[in-house]
């Protein structure tokens, strides 16, 4: 008797537990409900997909099947929330990948330069610091100065419009690097805080 | 008891009649994209092994590489463009009986041939041209990176100059000078290359974890007004860009075309008051209207 | 009751989830934008019948730094901005000063770097401009 109750009663588990695995899934949550929690963001399973359903490669090329899909690379990177949702500063940090500077010389070492540039910026958001340490060490002086940026107090006029349009920052956040929705990764040292001497420290202490 | 049993047996053809339509259902899925991925992969193969053998034949025939090759003294490179150019025609006659996979192999082989014979044969004029650029671009770069760190020193309170050997720097110079007069610019740049690098690891070390405060101060109203305009002029330039490209809809275009006209007349507005005398108050008018520009493009879905 | 359903027949009661899911779960994802940073290079594609380039930043950026490629081999930073055609990469100039069979693969392997799909415009692809300037609409795109 007993035997026949239970074994109704696990087709019901396993038929609540398929649903539950559909409905929780991500794709189907926006597919579905209207009233998504966080409905216009790329859910998770959208993310870093392989070349074939990616939208820009011809799934029909050699090539859909043959490139390397963007996940099997990232899955031991660390994560991060925006573009290619991989933080490659902490990857390169932690020594996760270990790309050339030279192209034929796997030893070459670049020449890191760590000086802080904090741009006082009107209005009440946080005042920007760019840290130069993080982008010696992939770029050279060549890439940015003086043709992007140049090296002298006030000589650059930057605003978040300028960025968006791919000008100055925006050259490479925003395209290749990592985009400009999370403001407090460069509008990183409250106004409290604007004292040179002071600033010298909180730079320290940042990243 | 019965009941029992028939239950059973029911739900049991139920799962069997479920699994089989699943794994049916699953293979015809695959075998279904595999059939009409086959087809057109077939099409799509031929048409990208005859796009490859087009290049080949390029390359071996007309191209400044197989020209450049062909005016060497290099026998080898020469014997490898006649193996590259017979690997073009094998291919080209295995295509045409349709022997794709055949034509395929002769015309990568002909592609790697090439590439070798290529690279065997230097390109000196195009090699010239850059190594001079190189030269050029080093001695500037030196020239740059020393005024730089000649700048940081006056600046600084404390001395530096120890950091940069300058007496080493200029005679590495002048001995880049001497190989580039005598034409040897390989060694030059080598010279200049080491050069650069020790003038950029002293200002590396001259400003080690410093922080430079960029402050928004001005030294003239004149200059905080022509600051604030050109700020505002670069809201205006990614307004246009939307208006022009973005699909805003009737309603929004209204609002969005009122909003840019508005910062004309602001504009215009900053530039009398400047006219009259009052610049504080021009500065003050224009950033207001930056405001309202950045607040607009917030709401037509700019986000920032 | 509850309890005894975690029984040693979970396996059987495996197959049947995953039958239920197989059964209900199966369905394309939603097809969505590339990766990020990918540079769609379509100059001269089109116009020779080949698909567009598309030159992925991520897979790069993991075996060089930025330096060697925009400043050492004169890329500059922009879509499309560099004349880059098939001679000059097998005369090892641009993407042929690595793709030359020796630090990577040669130019034999056409359809791994025109891997668009044709028509594709020249592009970086999801930059923050084109994202702007995308209709913002409630459905899934595509």
């Amino acid at each position: 008797m007993s035997r026949l109750i239970l074994f109704p009663a696990k087709v019901i588990f396993s038929l609540m537990v398929s649903f539950a695995i559909m409905a929780l899934s991500p794709a189907y949550v926006n597919a579905a409900d209207p009233n998504a929690f966080n409905r216009l963001m790329k859910p998770p399973s959208d993310r870093n997909l392989p070349p074939a359903k990616d939208g820009i490669h011809d799934p029909e090329s050699v090539a859909a099947n043959t490139l390397q899909p963007p996940m099997e690379s990232f899955i031991n990177l660390p994560k991060s929330n925006a573009g290619n949702y991989v933080d490659w500063v902490k990857a390169l940090e932690s020594k996760k990948i270990q790309p050339r500077y030279d192209k034929v010389d796997p030893n070459a070492q670049p020449i890191v330069m760590d000086l802080n540039i904090v741009r006082e910026v009107k209005g009440s958001m946080p005042n920007v610091v760019y840290p130069h340490k993080q982008h010696t060490e992939w770029l050279d002086c060549s890439n940015c100065h003086p043709a992007i940026f140049i090296p002298q107090k006030g000589a650059n006029n930057i605003s978040m419009a300028s960025i968006l349009l791919g000008e100055k920052c925006g050259v490479c956040h925003g395209k290749v690097a990592f985009p400009v929705s999370n403001c407090r990764l460069c509008h990183s040292q409250p106004k409290t805080k604007a004292k040179p001497a002071a600033a010298k420290e909180s730079s320290q202490a940042k990243k | 008891m019965k009941n029992k049993h028939n239950y059973r047996q029911l739900l049991r053809v139920v799962v069997t009649l479920l699994l089989i339509t699943n794994v049916t259902f699953l293979y015809c899925e695959i075998s279904e994209a595999d059939n009409s991925v086959n087809d057109n992969a077939k099409l799509a193969h031929s048409n990208s092994v005859s796009r490859k053998i087009d290049l080949l034949g390029r390359l071996v025939q007309n191209s400044s590489a197989a020209a450049r090759i062909e005016n060497s003294d290099n026998d080898d490179a020469k014997a490898l463009l006649k193996e590259a150019r017979s690997a073009w025609e094998n291919a080209v006659i295995k295509l045409e009986v349709m022997n794709i996979d055949q034509a395929e192999i002769s015309a990568r082989e002909g592609l790697i041939i090439m590439t070798r014979a290529s690279s065997a044969v230097a390109d000196t004029a195009r090699l010239k041209n850059e190594r001079l650029a190189r030269y050029k671009q080093l001695r500037e770069r030196i020239t740059s990176f020393t005024e730089a760190f000649q700048r940081i020193a006056s600046e600084k309170q404390e001395t530096i100059s120890y950091l940069l050997d300058m007496e080493n720097i200029e005679k590495t110079i002048s001995q880049a000078e001497k190989l580039a007069k005598e034409d040897n610019y390989t060694e030059a740049n080598k010279l200049l290359a080491g050069a650069a690098d020790s003038v950029e690891i002293a200002l590396a070390r001259a400003r080690h974890k410093e922080t430079l405060l960029h402050e928004l101060k001005f030294n003239s109203l004149e200059e905080e007004f022509a600051y604030e305009k050109q700020r505002n002029h670069s809201y205006m330039l990614l307004a246009d860009l939307i208006k022009k490209k973005k699909k805003v809809d009737e309603k929004r275009l209204h609002e969005f075309q009122s909003s840019l006209d508005e910062n004309e007349k602001m504009r215009k507005k900053a530039d009398e008051m400047v006219r009259n005398g009052d610049i504080e108050g021009a500065i003050k008018v224009l950033e207001n209207g930056t405001q309202n520009l950045a607040r607009t493009l917030r709401a037509s879905g700019v986000v920032f | 009751m509850l309890m005894t359903i975690f029984t040693p027949k979970l396996p059987r009661l495996a197959l049947l989830a995953v039958i239920l899911v197989l059964t209900f779960g199966l369905g394309s994802l939603p097809v969505a934008k590339a990766e990020y940073g990918d540079v769609v290079i379509n100059n001269y594609s089109d116009e020779a019948g080949m698909r567009p380039v598309i030159f992925p930043h991520w897979f790069h950026r993991i075996r060089f730094r930025c330096k060697v490629c925009h400043a050492d081999l004169g890329f500059k930073f922009q879509a499309g901005g560099n004349e880059i055609n098939m001679l000059k990469i097998i005369d090892g100039e641009y993407c042929g000063a690595c793709h030359n069979g020796d630090i990577a693969w040669s130019v034999e392997n056409c359809d791994l770097c025109h891997s668009g799909k044709p028509g594709t415009p020249t592009q970086a692809h999801e930059s923050t401009l084109q994202k702007i300037l995308a209709p913002t609409s409630t459905k899934k795109a595509k």
